[in-house]
């Protein structure tokens, strides 16, 4: 499984999609950031991550479904997909090893963003333009990290079975986007937690601002991280059954 | 030696392949004819395990592993973005081949001076004498060229076959290639395998120059067409 994951990562030589896709995925710093340095007024930090967190929630789904659709849409586009299948490796694992690459680069992704929104939140700091303590950060973070947990484990086995049904990166990417938004419809509501993307944003924002955690939040947690949690492992027993199926003829 | 016994493929109604019975041996290089459509890719593809086909295929009695097999199926698919010598590298990965002889696999199709260019700079001949740089890099012992030399012009026909018949012709080997091309089939051959419609119809010693072989092409296809 190390050759494998170390193979896909080789092939990734020089591949300046993965750039477009980082910097797609930092939107949501790059934009909030410019509309803090820009606006006079003080912020909070709370302020900043919900508008930051929002634009995550919404964008951070496209951009995944748009990164496992590229590393195997790679293998259809350049016609490799027949060479790397008999190489004689179960095709469960080669399957798997793309979507733990996935997983992986999406995971950095995120880290940066992050990583970005310290940046941004240490100049506005030295700046007055926006107060925060350190022990505020860290508990931003961690419902962060939670909600970014999630977002990518559902996420791309979910695009992992758009892009091999279609085989198609056109449609993988609007899949994506309807995906993306779709979720947010279930952000606000009280049985929002049904969707593992609307269930990870309530819990980022727990995080910032207790209050607007579900009315019911026994349930709300329970249920969300079950069904998250089923949705990952169903999805990925999807995702791999779809991939290994035996086709007539492989093409 | 390679064993394909009583192998079947139908897919809906269409039959690709009917009772395919043949025995490859190793040092030989066989030539597999057939009109477009004839079942020659789906037969190599159902040797690399790429169908659900009915029957068996043996190694050495074994049933056979897709990684005894070097294989030049339908167009040299490469990455783009990986220069020649990582591409055949990546290969080598895939394979666990601990260090892989690139140089000498490039070095016998003339591409070692142009290890470090991206596979996207290539042109189409140097691009089929990558795929078969591939297909004989490692421990395969069955190698399968479907139509190495499509698209090439004729300096490129002419390096193709003396690549095959001068460099990596060896009693390790068992090469089979498909192709139109009679004049390259008679002279690089031992042997010739005659498909049509998913069967074999004839499988015969090459001893044929370039205008026998047309006849006889002419001949055995024509009169199977008769019989079917």
């Amino acid at each position: 499984m190390i050759t494998l994951i170390r193979n896909e990562f080789y092939k990734q030589k020089r591949e300046w999609s993965f750039l477009f896709l980082l910097l797609l995925s930092l939107l949501p710093v790059l934009t909030g950031g410019a509309g803090a340095v820009l606006n006079d007024s003080t912020k909070t930090l709370t302020d900043l991550f919900f508008f930051m967190n929002n634009q995550f929630a919404m964008f951070f789904p496209m951009v995944l479904f748009i990164l496992v659709g590229f590393l195997f849409y790679q293998e259809y586009k350049n016609k490799t997909y027949i060479n790397w299948i008999t190489y004689g490796y179960p095709k469960y694992k080669l399957f798997l090893t793309k979507v733990l690459v996935a997983l992986i680069i999406g995971a950095c992704f995120a880290l940066i963003l992050l990583f970005l929104f310290f940046c941004l939140i240490f100049g506005l700091q030295i700046t007055g333009k926006v107060t925060a303590d350190i022990f505020e950060l860290l508990t931003i973070t961690t419902g962060f990290l939670m909600e970014a947990a999630i977002i990518i484990s559902v996420t791309v086995p979910a695009g992992a079975i758009v892009i091999n049904l279609s085989r198609n990166i056109i449609i993988t990417s609007v899949t994506g986007v309807i995906y993306g938004f779709v979720s947010c419809f279930f952000i606000g509501s009280e049985i929002g937690f049904i969707v593992p993307n609307g269930f990870a944003y309530r819990v980022a924002l727990y995080f910032a601002d207790k209050l607007s955690y579900y009315d019911n939040p026994v349930r709300a947690t329970i249920g969300g991280s079950v069904i998250s949690l089923l949705a990952f492992i169903i999805l990925l027993l999807i995702g791999s059954g779809i991939f290994a199926h035996k086709r007539k003829i492989e093409s | 030696m390679l064993q394909v016994n009583n192998v079947n493929l139908k897919v809906g109604n269409v039959v690709l392949l009917h009772n395919i019975n043949i025995t490859l041996e190793l040092g030989k290089i066989y030539g597999v004819l057939g009109s477009n459509g004839a079942g020659k890719t789906t037969m190599f593809k159902s040797m690399l395990g790429l169908t659900d086909f009915t029957g068996e295929i043996l190694s050495d009695n074994q049933p056979v592993s897709s990684r005894l097999f070097g294989s030049l199926i339908e167009y040299p698919a490469f990455y783009p973005k990986l220069t020649a010598e990582e591409n055949l590298r990546l290969h080598a990965r895939y394979l666990q081949i601990n260090n892989p002889d690139i140089r000498t696999a490039l070095e016998q199709v003339n591409l070692w001076e142009a290890r470090n260019k991206l596979f996207s700079q290539f042109s189409l001949g140097m691009r089929q004498r990558l795929g078969i740089a591939r297909a004989f890099l490692g421990s395969a012992k069955y190698l399968l060229l479907d139509e190495p030399t499509n698209g090439l012009d004729p300096m490129g026909i002419k390096e193709i076959r003396l690549l095959l018949k001068e460099r990596l012709k060896s009693p390790d080997h068992c090469i089979l290639v498909s192709s139109h091309n009679l004049t390259e089939i008679a002279a690089i051959t031992d042997c010739l395998i005659f498909i049509q419609n998913g069967r074999i119809v004839k499988i015969l010693e090459n001893s044929y120059n370039e205008q026998e072989l047309e006849a006889l092409y002419e001949k055995i296809m024509t009169s199977s067409k008769e019989g079917v």
